[in-house]
């Protein structure tokens, strides 16, 4: 008898919740309002919690300004605790965790151009930490023709790869024309091989360029052409080459696991970083490991416990790492966007009008607030702020296709579709009921629930199928999707090319989009070196996709990167928040051997 | 003896043989997702995409492509692995100390504390001991690892700090991820080591040698745990092999790259070449171990003649 009760007690409960989840009346929404367009790069913000106890030399870490005019290209100050008059101490090993899909150091074989690259090799030409323009890398000086189809380059004397070869124009000459060999597919080529003609070296410190055409997005590329060993590469062999990668870089490999980690020691030769660094020679940690954990809480909890010195912050443990009084955290923003897609080939997605009403249905903040806790920014147009390119009046433009639902139902109706039997918008024996494919992440599954639901308040109904990335491009490249879920980023705005060129239909223009205007436009925009005018092109090509929204754009991640203050300083980071090791240096070398 | 073993080794042949192919099949027709694409990258051209289609063979005809693949495989080339282009067998190679080390720490713990629990359990059955171990027991065996080991993490590495966050083969660093990945299991085993320990213990030669006055500890280790070994060889054997396929779980929890971290990463990048070179590798190492488990039934119990 007494189970009995238990029983009954038990399902009544248990139909009592049901009802009340079920009765919970939806909060109601009101129409969100649209901040303004941000206006340029915002630089990292810096917060850290004070220490427990105060440290004898400690500076105080200074908080960057928040907003940043583009002219600005001072890097933000890390701590500057410096033990001894003469710099930092030398020695230690700086362990970070980079989860950054790394596969190897052979730029033939590596699918884009890795951050890791960057540790041991140097390129021509290096981003500001802005991102506004370019500085010398290994090249001192470049000077553009009159008709910007040639570029010759002043190499920095006395480079040295480090077995020893010379880093000369002859080895940057190598590099760029096995770069844009055509039997040999690597992503420069992709690039490189329709636009650089020829290269030639008429002295040991002269590099020329000979263009098809005038390029615009050529310093960006060259900024990812990493400068290889010929002598290695010819030793090696394409094979393991690989395994043994040589370049100029501040790092020299000395044991590598693929996606586990790696290995580096100071490449003690280096004397020729970007010229932003207050480090002009050769890093001051003696080893350099870099760590790769598929587990956010592996992750987060090694930097808790100073096992590694810099990781990436998941946004699950922001709240904590701001209140340890042990970390800083940087916060940044991504370069991409994320943003909802149609196949613009599948009815009715190739109606213009749909594709804005379904962006009139999504409620940013409501979206942002479910896949990342509010630590994203809305955007409306389709470049970052922290790209090249990005334009205020453009991103205003995009606002004013805001959140409302009644001009969302308006739009629908005006194109003939009205809500059936079942509240669904019908038109001609056709249903708005479309699958939604989407990555298998959570903050994407929560974000796809918020986006279903906002749609289903309009009359259209989204079956969501949450699909590994590698099988969701799949679908995308052989037009099977119809609206997807994805991100997509890139420092320069040929990103606009790549994703909305029609030459790119079955590759990487995933909403398959096609228009003369755009193509254009877009073509325009590549051709034109000079950047001013290039940013006026970027803003017109931006305004036809605004028009035509082939892809509904919603949010900027922020960027989180947490680090050891009582462990290291003299990081230096970038505007997306990326850190930079050159003038790097651990605290206490001791501790960490 | 020798007679059983051949046979058992020119029957793994063919289904060795049997089980790639499967794999193999459906990594190129069930599984979603086109290597191609992945190894394009994400601003790759539709003609160079068709370009390392060609370079990786996978325009080929499936028994082709089949075919080229065992002809290298006798040759003890597993072929490269598509993203790193290293050598199958070097990616293998480098993952086995780690899954190694792991094995043998986790079977050994296995193995003392399941036949712990098990001997334990079944000497005392029904005191408070025995219903306090079968407790803890059920519930380790109903923890999931990743649970357990995020737990682990937390108070041992994390709070207390006796304990390294990320694994390595030191001792120290051995130590959570072993308690991780065996405790499940040395809770199911000292189930079935305290059913059979019961059942021994009450037969008749216990019972006669107890009268003849033999030692309890002996008449307990020597004479009943040894007939209950049968069935733990069966586990034993399960286990090793288990292990030796990598451990997902733990590995990812405490950042050990093993051969679970190597099939991970190589399905979610299809990487075909190390997924195949690893379903190759587990197989054999599978029917190794099973073959040796087998074996040495010979020598726990005379009783049994190997045909």
């Amino acid at each position: 008898m007494k189970q009995r009760s238990l029983f009954v007690a038990l399902s009544g409960m248990m139909i009592a919740s049901v009802l009340l989840g079920a009765c919970a009346a939806p909060a109601v929404v009101p129409t969100a309002t649209v901040p303004p367009a941000p206006t340029a790069i915002v630089f990292p913000t810096e917060t850290s919690a004070p220490a427990a106890t105060t440290a004898p030399t400690a500076a105080p870490t200074t908080a960057a300004a928040a907003t940043a005019a583009p002219t600005t290209a001072a890097a933000t100050a890390a701590p500057t605790t410096a033990p001894t008059a003469s710099g930092p101490a030398k020695g230690g090993t700086l362990t970070v965790v980079d989860n950054v899909d790394y596969a190897t150091l052979d730029p033939f074989n590596e699918t884009w151009t890795n951050p890791a690259f960057f540790e041991v090799y140097d390129t021509l030409v290096n981003y500001k930490l802005d991102f506004s323009g370019f500085v010398g890398g290994i090249s001192d000086s470049w000077t553009f023709s009159a008709d910007n189809k040639t570029v010759t380059f002043k190499l920095h004397p006395g480079v040295k790869f480090t077995d020893g070869t010379p880093m000369d124009a002859t080895a940057v000459k190598w590099n760029l024309d096995h770069y844009t060999d055509k039997t040999v597919p690597n992503p420069i080529c992709d690039v490189l091989c329709g636009v650089l003609t020829s290269t030639a070296a008429p002295d040991a410190s002269t590099i020329v360029l000979t263009l098809s055409q005038p390029f615009a997005p050529l310093m960006d590329e060259l900024s990812g052409v990493p400068m290889i060993s010929p002598a290695a590469y010819q030793k090696y062999g394409k094979d393991n080459y690989g395994q043994n990668p040589v370049g100029t870089g501040p790092f020299v490999v000395k044991s590598q696991i693929a996606n586990d980690h790696r290995t580096l020691v100071r490449n003690p030769d280096y004397a020729w970083p970007p010229t932003y660094y207050k480090n002009p020679g050769a890093a001051y940690p003696d080893t350099f490991v870099v760590k790769q954990l598929l587990d956010d809480a592996t992750m987060y909890s090694a930097l808790e416990t100073g096992q590694v010195q810099i990781a990436p912050v998941p946004g699950q443990f922001l709240a904590q790492a701001r209140s340890n009084a042990n970390l800083t955290v940087v916060q940044g923003i991504d370069q991409g966007i994320q943003y909802i897609g149609f196949n613009t080939q599948y009815p009715p997605f190739d109606d213009k009008n749909i594709r804005q009403a379904i962006g009139y249905a999504i409620n940013r903040d409501e979206v942002i607030k479910a896949g990342f806790n509010g630590e994203a920014d809305p955007i409306y147009g389709p470049l970052s702020p922290a790209e090249f390119g990005y334009s205020q009046a453009a991103e205003t433009e995009a606002r004013k296709q805001s959140f409302n639902t009644d001009t969302a139902k308006q739009m629908l109706a005006t194109a003939g579709w009205t809500p059936g039997s079942d509240g669904i918008m019908a038109k001609g024996g056709k249903r708005m009921e479309f699958t939604f494919i989407l990555p298998p992440d959570d903050a994407s599954k929560r974000m796809a629930e918020t986006i279903q639901s906002q749609l289903a308040d309009v009359g259209i109904k989204l079956n969501l199928k949450p699909e590994e990335i590698a099988a969701l491009k799949a679908e995308t490249v052989k037009g099977t999707a119809q609206m997807f879920l994805l991100y997509m980023g890139l420092a320069d705005p040929r990103i606009l090319c790549f994703q909305f060129c029609s030459e790119n239909i079955n590759g990487t223009d995933r909403t398959r989009f096609k228009n003369a205007d755009l193509d254009k436009a877009l073509a325009a925009m590549n051709a034109e070196v000079d950047p001013e005018k290039r940013k006026a092109l970027v803003e017109a090509a931006e305004m036809i996709i605004i028009d035509q929204r082939p892809e509904i754009p919603f949010a900027v991640k922020h960027t989180f990167t947490g680090y050891r203050k009582d462990q290291v300083g003299g990081l230096v980071f970038n505007a997306i928040g990326g850190a930079l090791y050159q003038d790097a240096y651990l605290l206490n070398p001791q501790a960490q051997q | 003896m020798l007679t059983y073993i051949v046979r058992r080794l020119l029957i793994s042949i063919p289904l060795v043989l049997v089980l790639v192919f499967v794999v193999f099949i459906l990594l190129r027709t069930l599984v979603p997702g086109d290597p191609a694409l992945i190894l394009g990258g994400e601003t790759a051209s539709v003609e160079r995409l068709a370009q390392i289609r060609q370079e990786q063979g996978l325009d080929k005809p499936l028994l082709v492509q089949f075919g080229i693949f065992l002809g290298h495989v006798v040759q003890g080339n597993l072929g490269r692995s598509s993203i790193t282009n290293e050598p199958v067998t070097e990616r293998l190679w480098v993952a086995l100390p780690v899954t190694l080390a792991l094995t043998t720490s986790t079977f050994i713990y296995i193995m003392i504390l399941g036949l712990t629990i098990g001997v334990v359990t079944a000497y005392w059955q029904d005191t408070w001991l025995d219903n306090l171990v079968r407790v803890l027991s059920v519930l380790s065996a109903s923890m999931p690892t990743f649970w357990l080991g995020l737990m682990l993490m937390l108070l041992f590495a994390v709070t207390l700090g006796w304990f390294p966050v990320i694994g390595d083969l030191s001792p120290r660093g051995l130590f959570l991820p072993t308690i991780t990945l065996g405790t499940g299991s040395a809770a199911g085993l000292g189930r079935l080591v305290r059913a059979n320990m019961l059942d021994v213990l009450g037969s008749d030669y216990v019972r006669a040698a107890r009268a003849k006055g033999v030692r309890e500890s002996r008449v307990v280790l020597s004479h009943a745990l040894r007939n209950t070994l049968i069935p733990v060889v069966t586990i034993a054997g399960f286990t090793i092999g288990g292990l030796l396929g990598g451990a997902v779980v733990t590995e990812s929890i405490f950042g050990l790259g093993g051969l679970g971290t190597l099939a991970i990463i190589a399905i979610g990048t299809r990487d075909y070449a190390v997924i195949q070179g690893d379903v190759l590798f587990i197989c054999v190492v599978y029917l190794m171990v099973n073959l040796i488990a087998d074996v040495s039934y010979a020598f726990v119990d005379p009783r049994v003649r190997l045909q």
